[in-house]
């Protein structure tokens, strides 16, 4: 009785499901099937990996790829020097109250603001530096936008570390960066990798700043490559661009599949009061 | 070392953070109130300042209410729709359910996916013919349906919202769940005992606790509507005509593609003051809500 009792919700949770991952297994069918138009079939009819060693061999797929990952790297290591030693400081219970309010105010407008409104001017500012074919707007862009997020996160974890910690250290006559760096650092490791989950994550699919700070094909990342093979072509070239995206994927679930923990303790961080 | 003063030292932690937003940052923001008064089309050096005509010009044309229109439509929608159904899924898989990793790994995988794979799949589902929807509808027999989703003046914008729900609502369920096994267990059974029914013991109980999860949600998504840009770029092109133009896609044709570099400043310079407004608002009804809950 139990069961019959709890089933009409696993009926309404199962159609969800259907409805959330159909049109990415329609995708998986897409990338596998050699001609999609002449049979549409829920299950493949003809499985193929043609799509997927085309994008390498005749697109050069492993270019982007590379890209994404250089930029994607890259802005983050930049983000999390900057940030987190920011967010030591921001996270002291000595730090100003007045300080910590414009703090607020200035990360809730970086993330607010439409993000064209300071793209705009840093695209003439770029363009008149000589700077636009080059990867180091785009990675600019990318600390912009995740730099405040990791600020504003850490500085919680920053906050639960017991200033004693510091104090003792201080006594020992460390330095402050050897205290910062030796001590508090591998103290808050969890919120390290939480965050990195987040930023990575955002970097990697980022479309926006992608199209504005990139120029030359040579820089492209994987959603501006995939957005020419959907558009430059007549006729879109369907089975590309699916395996194109499922290949895109693969990091950042990998990275979601191992990471689970920290990526969901990042997700919910703030949401639980304590 | 007196606790209550930092060291000199620890500012130039700060610093570099600091520098960084100012130069580019602030100072290009600062920028974008210049060009908002000038003719510049972002290419050629010489502008002349032109005093407020591009402000003029934009409230003369229809692509600045359309675009405020749609981006409150597109933010309304994403914020109500989608943080109902959020709270509805994550309620359900609260309850007693097997398999309850599964069902929240899989609504939260459509998030994985860039907005450039997510149009690509969701074109597909809307194609007027071929499309999964078109196909459906075809099997069981609706064939006189209008089924051109993307092309319809009426339904674009919708169904591109649609897309947006789709993508996100893993996150606001994961939210919301974290929030809701935070409700203890004998205040639900105090309530039950003492009569309670299950709206009210939702209303009472669980909503009142779940009042930081729900604070969460709501500013997320309302960031992400104000936002909005992916969608309209790669599905629709901000058409039919300018039926899907969000002011973050309007400012990016006007700059880009028009090369009207002035005239998208001061649109952004308009849509900064509206963004900024609602957020004020919204900061502040969330908080009062919160604090007396």
């Amino acid at each position: 009785m139990n069961w019959l009792k709890a089933s009409p919700k696993y009926v309404v949770l199962t159609a969800v499901v259907l409805c959330t991952l159909f049109p990415v297994y329609w995708m998986l069918v897409i990338a596998t099937q050699r001609d999609i138009f002449s049979k549409v079939s829920i299950l493949p009819s003809s499985l193929t990996l043609e799509h997927v060693i085309d994008i390498f061999t005749k697109d050069n797929y492993m270019l982007p790829l590379a890209n994404s990952f250089t930029i994607t790297v890259t802005s983050l290591l930049i983000v999390l020097v900057f940030g987190l030693s920011s967010a030591y400081v921001l996270g002291r219970r000595t730090f100003r109250i007045a300080y910590k309010n414009t703090l607020l105010v200035w990360i809730l407008l970086v993330r607010v603001l439409p993000p064209i409104t300071f793209a705009l001017p840093l695209y003439i500012m770029m363009n008149d530096a000589g700077l636009l074919s080059t990867k180091l707007p785009i990675i600019l862009a990318h600390v912009l936008v995740n730099l405040p997020l990791v600020i504003w996160f850490m500085m919680a974890f920053f906050y639960s570390v017991p200033e004693e910690i510091e104090e003792s250290a201080r006594m020992d006559g460390a330095s402050e960066f050897v205290i910062y760096s030796k001590v508090i650092l591998p103290l808050v490791l969890p919120g390290i990798a939480a965050v990195t989950i987040l930023s990575f994550m955002a970097s990697w699919n980022e479309y926006l700043y992608s199209v504005i700070f990139i120029q030359s094909p040579g820089d492209f990342t994987i959603p501006l490559k995939l957005a020419t093979l959907n558009s430059e072509q007549e006729l879109t070239e369907w089975g590309k661009v699916a395996s194109g995206g499922l290949v895109s994927v693969i990091p950042v679930l990998l990275t979601a599949v191992f990471m689970q923990k920290h990526l969901m303790n990042g997700l919910t961080a703030g949401a639980v009061k304590e | 070392m007196n606790s209550a003063v930092m060291k000199k030292t620890m500012y130039f932690f700060v610093l570099p953070a600091l520098l960084f937003y100012c130069i580019f940052w602030i100072f290009p923001i600062l920028k974008l109130f210049q060009y908002s008064v000038t003719d510049y089309n972002g290419y050629v050096q010489n502008f002349n300042y032109v005093g407020f005509n591009n402000f003029k010009t934009l409230f003369q044309e229809e692509v600045l209410v359309t675009s405020i229109k749609n981006t409150l439509v597109y933010t309304a929608i994403t914020v109500i729709l989608g943080n109902i159904i959020a709270l509805l899924l994550a309620l359900l898989l609260n309850a007693n359910i097997r398999a309850k990793g599964f069902y929240r790994s899989a609504f939260y995988i459509p998030t994985l996916f860039s907005a450039i794979v997510v149009g690509f799949i969701w074109s597909y589902v809307y194609m007027p013919q071929e499309g999964l929807i078109a196909s459906f509808l075809a099997k069981i027999g609706l064939t006189n349906w209008d089924t051109n989703f993307l092309g319809s003046y009426s339904k674009a914008l919708y169904s591109i919202i649609a897309v947006d729900i789709w993508k996100n609502i893993g996150t606001s369920v994961i939210i919301f769940l974290a929030g809701l096994q935070t409700v203890p267990h004998e205040l639900l059974e105090a309530g039950k005992i003492d009569g309670a029914g299950k709206w009210k013991l939702f209303r009472f109980i669980t909503l009142p606790m779940l009042a930081t999860s729900v604070t969460i949600n709501i500013t997320l998504s309302v960031i992400n509507g104000l936002k909005a840009f992916d969608f309209p770029f790669i599905m629709t092109n901000g058409g039919p005509g300018i039926s899907t133009n969000t002011l973050i896609y309007a400012m990016y044709k006007m700059a880009f593609t028009d090369q009207l570099f002035g005239k998208a400043s001061a649109l952004g310079i308009i849509s900064f003051a509206i963004i900024i407004a609602i957020t004020i608002v919204c900061v502040l009804t969330l908080n009062k809500k919160e604090v007396s809950a």
